[in-house]
Parts: C-alpha cells; sequence; structure tokens
C-alpha cells in the first residue's frame, strides 16, 4: 500500500495546464496528496456504496468518469477526484474528522503553551523568596523531556522486544486515545467515520502513529515555547533567584556536568555556561548570604544572570530542537505515506474499472409509439349458414392446386365448389379478375394461409369482396396449414384466434374465420 | 471510421423487433404477436462513450409489397433507374396512410442502410417473400437475411434457394435464443457485408467483449458481497430481564430470516440490472422464515435444498481440502519434519467439521453485556452448506440472466432447476470452502477483505468458464 520514495512536489495546481499539454492518457497528472479526511470520505463512500444498487453506481461512475476523462488523471488522482464528487457535503465524515484533528492540534498548542509557561513560572515564582535549585529543575524540566523523546524515538527505531511490546502498545493506544478524545466531542456520523476509518488498519495503519506523533510533537514544542517565554518574561517583573544544592555533587562535579550539557552550544554561545566562580557564589550557602547581605537589585541580578542563559540554552537545545525535529520528521512521514498511497485495494481498484470503462449502450432513447392493438376477440357469432354451391378463392401461398382444395372443401363442409379463383400472387390483375367473377356470388371461401400475419393486404381484399357481394352474402375466411413435409395440418389454434382478432377489424357480420382441418385430406394422399 | 446503419426489415411479425432488442440488449423494443406492432422506424444507436460506432432501424413490416412492386414495375424504365425510383415511390406516398409502413422502412435503407432481411424459417414462404425482396433488391443496398425460427417447424430448406437468389449472406440467427456469443457473431457476418464498415464494426465488438467481461466481473464481486454479507449476517436484540422469552426468540428469528431473504433478493436484482434484464421476472426460492421453521435435523430433504448446494460427502470432501490446506502450513513451518501429518490432520478435522456443522442452523445466544442487561443474538449461519446453496442459488440466477436474449419477456421459473455447485471441480470448491471458512469465524476486517476477494476471483473464473464458446452463426 505504501511505497517508498521521495517526497511528491503538489502539482495540484498544475493539473489543469497539464490536461492542455497532454492528450495522451498515458501522460498522467500527477496527484495531489491525498489528505487522512480523503481517505476517510473515501472509504465511508466505498461502504455507503454497497448498500446501493448497482446500477445506480454504474450510472454514476460512467457519469463522474466522462466528466474526469479529460483531465487525464492518474490511478490515484482519478480515486481522489471521485471522493470530491461523491462526499455528502462540505461537512462529510472524513472533513469533520479533519476539522476535529486541527482543532484538537490548535487545542494541544495553547495547551502545550500554557503548561511549558505554568511549569516554568511555577519553579521560578518560589524564586521569590527561595533560590530555585537548579539540580532539580533541570532535570524535571528539561531531562525528563529528552528522555521522553528518546523514548519515542527508540519505540519506533528499536528493533525487537522494544518495538514489540511498549512499542505497539503506545503507538496503537496513543493514537486510539488521541482519536477517541477527539471523537469525543464529534458529532455521531464522524464517530462512526472515525470507527469505520480505524477498522481499515490494513491499509491505512502506518498513518496513524505519525499522525499522534504530529500532534503530540506539537504539544511538546509548544510547552517548550511557552517554556521560554516564561524564562524571557518572568524577570521582568520579578527577581527569580537561582542557586544549587546536591548531596551527590560538588562544585567541582557540577562544573563538569554542565560543562558537557553545554557542549553543543559552546562554540555559539559560549557565556551560556555558569562559571566556576558564579557556581560557588549560588552554592546553596553562599546564595542565602547574598541575598541576606545586599538585599538590592543588582546583586541579585548578578545571582540569575549566572543561572539563566544556561537554562535558556538547555531548554532550546533539550527541549525545543529535538521536538521540532520529530515534529518535522513526522510530517513529512505523513506526507510520504500519503503521497505513497496508491489505491489499489479491491474497492478501489473496482471503482477505477467502473470510472474508465468505456459506457457501452446500444439501446433506444426515449419512449416507443407502438401500433394501437386491434379490437378484442370477435364476440361469439353464430356459424353462418352455408348454401349448397359456393364459390373459392385460394390466396396464392395456400399449398396444393385448386381441385385439391375444392375436393377438401367439399368433403368438410358438404358444399359444392362452383369455382376457384386465385389471389394475392404478384400479378394484381388476378386479383381484380378475382373480384371480377365473385361480384354478386351467393357465399364466397377464403382459402388462407393460417401462418401469415393478417396483414393490410388481405384487408383490402376482403374490404373490396365484400363491396361486390352486397350485404349479407357469407363470407368465410378458412385458414389452413402445413407441415414441412407439404402435407396439410391442424391449423395452430393460436394462429385461428390472430386471424379471428385482427379480421374483427372490419367489423363485418357475415364474415367467420374458420380453420380446415387436417384430416380432410385430399384422396389419394396417405 | 464509417458507422454504418442497418436496417432491420421483414414481412409484419417475422421477429424484427425481437432482432434488434437482442442485438441491442434492449428489453424495451416493442415485441408483440399482434402484427404491426411497430410503427415507425425507430434507431437503436449503438454508443461508446459518445461516439457511436453503427445504429440498427427497426421499421414496420412490409403489409403491401405486391403493391409497391406493382408500382415500381409500372414505371420501371432501365435497371440504373431502379433506386430513384423506389426513392421515387417512398417520396410521392410518405405521408399517405396505405403505403406508410413500406416507406418507414425504406427511408433508412434510401438513407444509406444496409439492410437485415428477417424471416421466419418455421412457416412456409408465399409469393409476399419474393415482392418484399424482389424490392430490396431494387435499392441496391448491400443485404443479408436472417432466418429466425419464431415456431417449432423447420422450413429452412425451402426457404435457403429462395433467399441465395437474393442476398449475398443468410445467417440462422434465433432472436429469442441467442446469447452474447451469437449476438457477437452476427455483428462479425454485418461486418462482411461492406469493407467500410469492417472497422466500427470490429471496433464494437472488441468494445462489447470488453464490457462482458466487465460485467462478469461486477456479477462475480456481487455475489461475493452477497455471500459475505449472508454467511456473517446476525440479528441482535437487547433483553431487560436475563432470560429470553420465546416470542423474542422467534421474533428475533423471523427478522434474521427475513434479512437474509432480502439481501438474496437485492443480489437477484443486482445481477438482473447488470445483464439489462430490469424488469424480467424470475421465480427462485430465497431462505425464508417459513420454510426454516419445519427445518429440523431434515433440513436437506426439503426440495428446493436437495438439489443445490453440495452433499454431504461433497461437503466433508471440501472441507478436507480446506482444513489440508491449513495443515499444510503446519506442515511448512516444521520443515516437513511432520510427514505431512499436520496436512492429514487438517483435513480430517477439516471433514470432521464438515459433517458436523451438516444439519446446524443459525442458532439464538443470549450474550452478557458489558453495560447491564443482556444480548440475544442470532447468526452467523453455522450451517456448511449455506453458503453453497446461496452461491448455488445465485450461480443458477445469474446463467439465466446473463445468457437470456433481450428479446424474451417470459417469466423464468427456476424453482426446480438443477443446482451447479456440486459440479464443480474438486479443487474449486476446496478453495470456496476456505474462504466460506473465514467467514464463519467472525474474521477481522483483513482476513474479511481477503476472503472476499479470493471469493469474487473463484466465481469470476467460474462464470467465465461457464461462458458458451464463441460459435459463429451457423454458415450457410
Ligand atoms: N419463440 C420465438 N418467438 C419469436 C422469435 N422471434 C419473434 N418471436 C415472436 O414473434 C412475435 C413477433 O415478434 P416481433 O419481434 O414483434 O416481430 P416484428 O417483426 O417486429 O413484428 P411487427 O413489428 O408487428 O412487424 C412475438 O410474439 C415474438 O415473441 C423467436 O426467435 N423465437
Ligand atoms: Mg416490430
Amino acid at each position: 500500500m505504501f511505497k517508498q520514495g521521495p517526497v511528491d512536489f503538489d502539482w495540484r495546481g498544475l493539473a489543469p495546464y497539464w490536461a492542455l499539454v497532454s492528450k495522451d492518457p498515458s501522460l498522467r497528472a500527477p496527484s495531489r496528496i491525498p489528505r487522512v479526511g480523503d481517505l476517510i470520505d473515501l472509504e465511508v463512500a466505498l461502504e455507503e456504496d454497497r448498500e446501493r444498487p448497482i446500477e445506480v453506481l454504474l450510472a454514476r461512475d460512467a457519469r463522474i468518469g466522462r466528466e474526469l476523462a479529460a483531465a487525464g488523471l492518474d490511478d490515484r488522482g482519478l480515486v481522489l477526484a471521485w471522493v470530491d464528487r461523491v462526499r455528502s457535503s462540505p461537512e462529510s465524515p472524513g472533513q469533520a474528522i479533519e476539522a476535529l484533528l486541527r482543532l484538537s492540534s490548535l487545542l494541544l498548542v495553547g495547551a502545550g503553551l500554557l503548561s511549558g509557561a505554568l511549569a516554568v513560572a511555577g519553579w521560578l515564582w518560589t524564586g521569590a523568596r527561595v533560590p530555585v535549585n537548579v539540580v532539580q529543575l533541570w532535570p524535571a524540566l528539561v531531562g525528563l523531556q529528552l528522555v521522553l523523546a528518546v523514548f519515542w524515538v527508540l519505540v519506533r527505531l528499536a528493533p525487537g522486544w522494544l518495538t514489540r511490546s511498549v512499542g505497539d502498545g503506545l503507538s496503537t493506544w496513543l493514537p486510539t486515545a488521541f482519536g477517541a478524545l477527539a471523537v469525543r466531542f464529534a458529532p455521531p456520523g464522524a464517530r462512526d467515520a472515525w470507527n469505520r476509518f480505524r477498522a481499515l488498519d490494513r491499509v491505512y495503519a502506518g498513518l496513524r502513529f505519525w499522525r499522534a506523533t504530529q500532534l503530540s510533537q506539537a504539544f511538546a514544542v509548544a510547552f517548550n515555547v511557552g517554556a521560554l517565554a516564561a524564562l524571557f518574561f518572568i524577570p521582568t517583573v520579578d527577581d527569580p533567584a537561582f542557586g544549587w544544592r546536591s548531596r551527590l555533587m560538588d562544585a567541582g562535579e557540577l562544573q563538569r556536568v554542565t560543562t558537557v550539557i553545554a557542549t553543543p552550544w559552546a562554540a555559539v554561545w559560549p557565556d551560556a555556561l555558569p562559571t566556576r566562580d558564579e557556581i560557588l557564589a549560588t552554592a546553596d550557602s553562599s546564595l542565602e548570604s547574598a541575598v541576606d547581605a545586599e538585599a538590592g537589585a543588582a546583586g541579585h541580578s548578578e545571582v540569575w544572570a549566572a543561572w539563566w542563559p544556561f537554562l535558556v540554552a538547555s531548554f532550546v537545545v533539550y527541549g525545543l530542537l529535538p521536538r521540532l525535529v520529530l515534529r518535522g520528521v513526522a510530517g513529512l512521514r505523513m506526507r510520504r505515506l500519503l503521497g505513497g498511497i496508491d489505491f489499489d485495494h479491491e474497492g478501489c481498484v473496482r471503482l477505477r474499472e467502473r470510472l474508465r470503462r468505456p459506457v457501452v449502450d446500444g439501446r433506444a432513447a426515449g419512449e416507443e409509439v407502438t401500433g394501437a392493438h386491434p379490437g378484442s376477440l370477435e364476440p361469439p357469432l353464430a356459424p353462418l349458414e352455408l348454401p349448397d354451391r359456393v364459390q373459392v378463392v385460394r390466396w396464392a401461398g395456400v399449398p396444393g392446386t385448386a381441385e385439391q382444395l375444392g375436393e377438401r372443401l367439399a368433403r368438410v363442409f358438404g358444399v359444392m365448389v362452383d369455382g376457384a379463383e386465385t389471389a394475392g400472387g404478384l400479378d394484381l390483375d388476378a386479383d381484380a379478375a378475382a373480384l371480377a367473377a365473385l361480384r354478386d356470388a351467393a357465399a364466397v371461401l377464403v382459402v388462407v394461409e393460417a401462418w401469415e400475419a393478417p396483414s393490410a393486404d388481405y384487408l383490402d381484399f376482403l374490404r373490396k369482396l365484400r363491396g361486390g357481394l352486397g350485404e349479407r352474402a357469407p363470407v368465410i375466411v378458412l385458414t389452413c396449414d402445413v407441415g414441412v413435409d407439404g402435407q396439410p395440418t391442424d391449423v395452430d389454434p393460436r394462429h385461428l384466434a390472430l386471424w379471428r382478432r385482427h379480421l374483427a377489424a372490419l367489423a363485418d357480420p357475415w364474415l367467420r374465420v374458420e380453420a380446415l382441418p387436417a384430416d380432410a385430406r385430399p384422396r389419394g394422399a396417405s | 471510421m464509417t458507422a454504418p446503419v442497418f436496417a432491420v426489415v421483414g414481412h409484419v411479425n417475422r421477429g424484427k423487433s425481437s432482432v434488434v432488442s437482442t442485438l441491442s440488449a434492449d428489453p424495451s423494443v416493442a415485441v408483440d404477436d399482434t402484427p404491426g406492432t411497430t410503427r415507425a422506424a425507430r434507431a437503436y444507436p449503438m454508443r461508446v462513450d459518445d461516439e457511436v460506432l453503427y445504429t440498427l432501424y427497426d421499421t414496420p413490416g412490409f403489409e403491401r409489397a405486391r403493391h409497391v412492386l406493382a408500382w415500381l414495375r409500372e414505371r420501371e424504365t432501365g435497371t440504373g433507374e431502379r433506386a430513384a425510383l423506389v426513392r421515387r415511390f417512398v417520396d410521392e406516398h410518405a405521408g399517405t396512410g396505405e403505403f406508410a409502413p413500406e416507406c418507414e422502412l425504406l427511408k433508412p435503407i434510401l438513407d444509406g442502410a444496409g439492410i437485415l432481411y428477417v424471416v421466419d424459417a418455421s412457416i412456409p414462404a408465399t409469393p409476399a417473400v419474393e415482392a418484399e425482396t424482389e424490392i430490396l433488391r431494387w435499392t441496391g443496398r448491400p443485404r443479408m437475411a436472417l432466418l429466425n425460427p419464431i415456431g417449432e417447424r423447420d422450413f429452412s430448406a425451402q426457404w435457403r434457394p429462395i433467399l441465395d437468389q437474393y442476398f449475398s449472406l443468410v445467417r440462422v440467427f434465433d432472436a429469442h435464443e441467442a446469447d452474447f456469443a451469437r449476438r457477437i457473431g452476427l455483428l462479425r457476418s454485418l461486418g462482411e457485408l461492406s469493407e467500410d464498415w469492417r472497422p466500427a464494426i470490429d471496433r464494437a465488438i472488441e468494445v462489447l467483449d470488453g464490457d462482458r467481461g466487465f460485467r462478469l466481473r461486477e456479477s462475480a464481486r456481487v455475489v461475493a458481497d452477497a455471500l459475505v454479507d449472508l454467511v456473517t449476517h446476525c440479528e441482535e436484540k437487547r433483553l431487560d430481564s436475563d432470560a429470553a422469552s420465546d416470542p423474542e426468540k422467534s421474533g428475533l428469528e423471523a427478522r434474521y430470516y427475513a434479512q437474509l431473504a432480502e439481501r438474496e433478493l437485492r443480489l437477484r436484482r443486482d445481477l438482473r440490472r447488470l445483464h439489462l434484464h430490469d424488469d424480467l421476472q424470475v421465480e427462485q426460492a430465497v431462505t425464508d422464515a417459513a420454510s426454516v421453521e419445519q427445518l429440523d435435523e431434515d433440513l436437506f430433504d426439503l426440495t428446493t435444498w436437495s438439489q443445490l448446494g453440495l452433499s454431504r460427502s461433497q461437503l466433508a470432501a471440501a472441507g478436507a481440502a480446506a482444513g489440508a490446506v491449513v495443515g499444510a502450513g503446519v506442515d511448512v513451518s516444521v520443515g516437513g519434519s511432520s510427514l505431512l501429518l499436520g496436512t492429514a490432520v487438517g483435513g480430517i478435522a477439516g471433514a470432521a467439521s464438515a459433517l458436523w456443522g451438516f444439519g446446524q442452523l443459525a442458532q439464538v445466544r443470549v450474550l452478557g453485556l458489558q453495560l447491564g442487561g443482556r444480548l440475544l443474538r442470532i447468526g452467523p449461519m453455522s450451517n456448511r452448506n449455506f453458503p453453497w446453496v446461496i452461491l448455488d442459488r445465485a450461480l443458477v440466477f445469474h446463467a439465466a440472466v446473463a445468457h437470456r436474449a433481450h428479446a424474451r419477456r417470459t417469466p423464468v421459473d427456476l424453482r426446480a432447476a438443477e443446482g451447479v455447485v456440486a459440479a464443480l471441480p474438486r479443487d474449486v470448491r476446496g478453495k470456496l470452502e476456505s474462504a466460506f471458512e473465514v467467514l464463519r469465524k467472525s474474521p477481522g476486517p483483513d482476513a474479511l477483505h481477503a476472503a472476499t476477494a479470493s471469493l469474487a476471483g473463484e466465481i469470476e473464473a467460474i462464470l467465465r468458464e461457464r461462458e458458451p464458446g464463441r460459435s459463429p452463426p451457423t454458415p450457410r
């Protein structure tokens, strides 16, 4: 997940120009470095997507993908741009958490300043009456800090048991504690988001440690700044006195220790080291006499001037500087980790596929206007009485010869076929001839192909036929069917129903639609 | 790259709209057994992002072809003028009612479309066909005939010689049976109609192939997600007293099974949408409380379960395979000095636990809560066959929607469908079982993600495996 690499320059501002220059999609613009809030919002959005119907996701991401296509974003940039678009509002959980982190960082800085100043002030104030014992002050305010800083570094660096036992404990507990603290004041949405984010350790575990380091070191830096400020400010309103008293060290030893401590700044600020005389002068017993004897400001200032520069330099070198370095390292690590996230876990891979896929669509736009359904089924009509003699029209697609058909009809209906015409062929004159021959016939059987759709062609013919016959002559449309072997078969009832439904459009009370049964085989056929 | 246009034409009620619906994967095309359903030419542009690669036109069917041909023949002066004469026919008759369908269908052709002439291979040819094909020939456009068998009978032997006279290509395309591979096969044939159209069609095929891959992959992912949700699902209820009453228990149980059923339905909905069958009706069982109440030891005697999932012995085998994987890890860690004992023990343990969990249902348990009170919880489902049954149903469902032609609208009944997981190769079953095993153990986020990803991968492989081959339409 995290790639080691140089810290990226922030290219964000250049992206639009990049898009102008590069039309080649393989040259993608480097993307901005994500923020923690982006990561949280990403995970929240992916989680919410699990509940969404797939077509909603496909449509949304196709749209976003199209909008983003022109920008030529790389994998990470694409995901970030997507997050920017889908996050619920400016107060998205991720941004709420970012704001909380900023707020807690501010609060910690404030608390650091205050506690630094108070700590120093607390020590120095007593100095107005009793001189401050440097041998106690230094370890409490500077030495302890140094130990903690070294410990923090060891936690991160030291291999083996230390890292595993103490380090793991600290690096999980501390950020969790920070997080929990921040989230305590957060709205429920942000709380959920934070918990979900914590569940994603797999992806973002490294971030939490460094974020916590950033926060804690901000506090520590502020603590030292506050302490220094107090150190500078208090002598202007009060007269603190420094001295020393120790059962473990004599003046010589103390001088050796202070010299060692002052090594880092010996070259730049040699005066920030009490001289042997000053050490002797500020030893506990002599100090009291000095204060007693002179009781004047001038002498007093000499007393604190012996130790004050040393303390200032100690706070700067052993308090402020290491904390600044730690804070800086944490910042760099955060940037590098965030910059190294390439969003290659399953959810992001899937997301990018939705964003980048070509959107294929073959469907028509808009609503289709379809043909009006023909009238309802023909109302059940009584069968027509056929006269003994009928005329027959054979539609051109009906298989078999006119004679075979005549025989079949005679057998099935017991009618004499008077004459057989053909219509429906390519020759329209034949239709006209048939209509002329049928003028004033007593009854007409129109034999049609049952499998054919009752198209307008048939309807035209039947209308014209009725026109020539007069109103009451029975017309029977007889559907017939044929098998693959060329032999007559029964008519599919669905076909018959279709014909009936469609010819109902003629609204002809003297017209019926019937089916010619298969067993009416022409004589001689098996 | 020229984007070709194809007009799907033919006699009324021959399945033109069905062909268009299936080819464009658009289930909203009006398909009906009433002749004259399609009233106007309608464009189905095949778009990739904003580019149109080709366009299909659905058209109304010929109704009075004989009369159109007679009109044309009466005015024929020379062979060279035929297309112009057809144009004149359209110009003179557009707007009049009589030849409205013919004008609508000829217009795209006169504007440069290729012709896809659809006939029903299950009925005999009639003279109307001759009129129609002759008119189409007069337009002089590249053309192909499609034999679409609507009914059972097969008259294609009768059709071939007729169509061969008029069409450079004749293909069989069953608009209601064609799966994705056949769609692509037909597209390829369309590309053969003209050299100019080839690049666009090839590109369309490439894009459609990619899209198909995406949809299969996405299907596998939604199935995997649903499996995870279903197997790990729990329902909880806070109790005021120390013990749970029976109504509390059964209420919680009912809610649990209702949630399972809802999740399964959501999966099916997603699968339908992924394959663009938005409104297709599919009948299939879900895990429901009613059937579960009768379930006891005899869980697998129920008809819906007995044909799905794995048999007792298959499940034991899968459990053994999954256990062996874990055991093999032990062997590796001791440098092989255990003489494969780890594998053997793991396998036996896996098989044993699979057998033991065969009849187990989700249990209702009362848990202590830290801050006073107690918690009544049901789930996750301990039944070992449960994920298999769910997977089976999902695969059956997927097959029903993924291979279904979009022209076909009749409801699908899968209630008695044969299961498929029992036929999966052993090693695949083993891999799936180890993922299920992880899910059953209330995994942490890492393990859960890994198991989900592995499930999705396996399922995608199964779906791809079950994708019918890319056989071209029957050559003539
Ligand atoms: N079984 C089966 N039925 C089909 C097939 N193709 C079409 N049908 C049926 O045939 C009928 C007509 O289909 P449509 O696609 O509407 O035919 P069309 O040519 O567009 O019809 P019109 O628009 O009325 O000219 C419908 O009832 C379809 O369900 C097929 O391949 N198999
Ligand atoms: Mg139609």
